[in-house]
């Protein structure tokens, strides 16, 4: 395990020691808490006489900051943890458009359906894109049966680069599915304001 | 002095909580939606026909539902974040109404290219449950956000705290015999939940006696 270089402030009890140079703020961050056993507890005290409340806060603030950034960088596992969770958060952004989205798509098909005007070039392009829409979602709900947890990709002995390569990966395509659809979206909706269709309603009983 | 006022005033806090409370168990689950009056008569917006097909390979359709209330919920099972958070929540309301025939539960994939009958089946295995209690149901994808638009459109406005994304945000609806929706919970709030109980069993004790 790789201590932070700010330990070099620290003692052999694992606390790091912070002074102001007009020996006002005093912080003690045990690290050795946070690289033995991923408990994040910081034991802060002060001594603070003259010194102004608001800048105080300030850099108790950025020194805790900083401290807990580089106590929990070198942390395989962290590492892990926090970019499966960015990827799961990636996810929980584009996974609600798509019920916008299909709604979207099918009102460009009732263009295609019930605009009998449309030249044959804009036909051959909105269909392309209608296709296109079906594909990306398609294409979402793919990625999601494919995707695997860092729980089965250890399962398969991955080591934590691999681990890291994999999840990046899988980053990158979920934001492509997502800037796709936007994309998608931004000419579907463009075509249906630009050909007005009247949808003929359920048939009455 | 004092503390008789005291006393007085908080007695009258009990009794008053108590009437609101014993009051609103005894009304009628609101009719959600917006109306339409047609022939001087107010119209509340139904859930229009629909046809899917369950874990067992049996089309359900409104008559499925008949002289029943129901829960639905959209979700799939490659769902990595809400869904199974909202699928535990549905498994609470089966155990809670697993006897009585009265209310049924009905979950649409969203997911209709992987979700298949067989993988709908052992979904509904894993988790234990009964078909003839708990639809999964499976169909056309565009048929099946079509009917989730009907699901949630009754939903007022200024509920709206997960704007858009509906069929992503773990919403429970619950549904009337005459198909009308009566109530929301947000199936991810064990405490939303419980109070969607509460709603349930006033819609059940609305509807008459235990088969």
């Amino acid at each position: 395990m790789h201590l932070p270089a700010l330990m070099s402030l620290g003692d052999t009890n694992g606390f790091v020691h912070l002074r102001s140079e007009a020996s006002i703020v005093w912080i003690q961050v045990n690290c050795l808490e946070i690289a033995n056993g991923r408990q994040y507890r910081f034991h802060l005290t002060k001594e603070s006489k003259n010194f102004s409340m608001k800048i105080y806060h300030l850099f108790m603030a950025l020194v805790m900051l900083t401290a807990f950034a580089a106590c929990t960088s070198n942390d395989p596992e962290q590492q892990e943890l926090a970019l499966q969770q960015d990827l799961m958060d990636e996810h929980d952004v584009v996974m609600p458009k798509m019920g916008e989205f299909n709604q979207t798509k099918q009102k460009l098909i009732q263009v295609l359906y019930f605009d009998t005007k449309l030249d044959s070039l804009t036909r051959d392009s909105l269909s392309m894109v209608a296709g296109n829409m079906g594909e990306v979602e398609e294409s979402m709900m793919t990625w999601m049966n494919q995707l695997q947890n860092i729980k089965l990709l250890k399962g398969q002995k991955k080591k934590h680069e691999e681990i890291m390569e994999y999840l990046n990966k899988q980053k990158a395509k979920m934001e492509k599915i997502g800037s796709t659809l936007e994309d998608m979206e931004k000419i579907a909706k463009q075509a249906i304001a630009d050909h007005p269709v009247k949808v003929p309603g359920p048939p009455q009983k | 002095m004092k503390t008789g006022i005291f006393y007085w005033s908080f007695l009258l806090i009990v009794i008053t909580t108590a009437c609101q409370l014993s009051t609103n168990s005894n009304q009628p689950l609101p009719i959600l939606g917006e109306t339409e009056v047609v022939d001087g008569k107010t119209v509340y917006p139904t859930i229009p026909d629909f046809r899917f097909v369950d874990q067992d390979s049996n089309v359900v359709n409104n008559a499925t539902f008949a002289g029943k209330a129901y829960v639905a919920d959209f979700f799939f099972i490659s769902c990595p974040t809400i869904c199974p958070r909202v699928t535990k929540q549905m498994l609470r309301l089966y155990q809670k109404f697993k006897n009585d025939d009265r209310l049924v539960l009905l979950s649409h994939t969203v997911d209709t290219k992987h979700d298949t009958i067989p993988r709908l089946k052992e979904h509904a295995n894993r988790l234990e449950v009964t078909t003839d209690k708990w639809h999964f149901v499976t169909g056309n994808r565009d048929s099946i956000y079509n009917m989730a638009n009907n699901y949630f459109s009754p939903r007022p406005s200024e509920d709206a705290s997960i704007p858009g994304g509906y069929n992503h945000s773990g919403l429970l609806i619950l549904v009337d015999p005459e198909r009308h929706v009566r109530a929301f919970a947000d199936g991810t709030d064990p405490k939303a939940v419980d109070q969607f109980m509460i709603d349930i069993e006033r819609l059940l004790k609305e509807m008459g006696t235990k088969k």
